[in-house]
């Protein structure tokens, strides 16, 4: 593994990124994974600017449903990006959706995450009701 | 450069994917068409024409010929494009004009390529919900 402060490989961000996900899913989110002024987009909660707000937006996401379950399909990286084609199964009142959620992240030299936007089909995301 | 029937890099599958976009914007759909196989399968996503499953090469240009038929002043400004042995994803800075009004939108492209550097299916994730607000216009 690269030591703080140096520059992680795409494959370190990858296995960070997979790790991230997972525990995402049990709503398990480290604060030390973002920068302080992170960003997050996404289709099911907006905007939402700052650390702090954007890991306790992460840990709500799983409680909004009765399942909530990301399964990585594929995630690349390179020097600007981590994305991570993700395949999304979500029941909440009763009834299931399966969709494609595509999550595209920016990180900075410490793997840490600096902008995330994370999107979901518009038509599937329209039967995704939050309980 | 590899050879015919040899496996490329991931760099080789950039450039390939990257060409394809530069000849879609210059126009030359058959630039274009060469770079898919016979049996291409290009998954549109939402309840527009452009969306659902285009099976076969000719099924494929066809719905990238109409899409450039139904809007003016396309742009595909490529943000960056990432590779691993089984996919190509370009991320896509876009937008389309139609009846005068522009619709930005951020896109991305997920490519199968086989050895030879030729796509075998695509994925397509936009907002089209917006899509389908600049056809009811």
């Amino acid at each position: 593994m690269a030591d703080a402060g140096t520059k992680l490989t795409p494959q370190q961000k990858i296995e960070m990124a997979r790790k991230a996900i997972e525990g995402t899913s049990r709503g398990e989110v480290n604060p030390e994974g973002f920068s302080g002024n992170a960003v997050m987009r996404g289709s099911l909660m907006g905007e939402i600017r700052g650390r702090d707000a954007v890991v306790a937006a992460l840990k709500k996401v799983p409680a909004m449903f009765e399942e909530f379950r990301q399964e990585p399909h594929a995630i690349l990286a390179d020097n600007e990006h981590v994305v991570a084609l993700i395949n999304l199964k979500v029941k909440s009142r009763g009834k299931t959706v399966e969709a494609q959620q595509v999550m595209v992240v920016h990180t900075n030299d410490e793997g840490q995450v600096t902008e995330l936007w994370a999107m979901i089909e518009p038509e599937a995301l329209k039967q995704i009701q939050p309980r | 450069m590899a050879e015919a029937g040899t496996k490329l890099s991931l760099d080789q599958k950039i450039q390939t994917i990257r060409d394809g976009f530069e000849a879609f914007k210059r126009g030359d759909l058959k630039a274009v068409a060469e770079l898919f196989t016979d049996d291409a399968v290009w998954h549109g996503r939402g309840s527009t024409k452009f969306g659902g499953d285009f099976k076969g090469k000719d099924a494929v240009m066809g719905n990238m010929a109409q899409f450039a038929q139904t809007f003016q002043d396309i742009r595909l400004d490529i943000h960056d494009i990432l590779a691993n042995d089984k996919h190509v994803v370009a991320l896509v800075n876009s937008s389309v004009k139609r009846d005068g009004k522009t619709y930005p939108d951020q896109q991305t492209f997920v490519f199968h390529l086989n050895d030879r550097g030729k796509t075998t299916e695509t994925w397509v994730a936009s907002d089209t919900e917006q899509l389908k607000k600049s056809l009811e216009s």
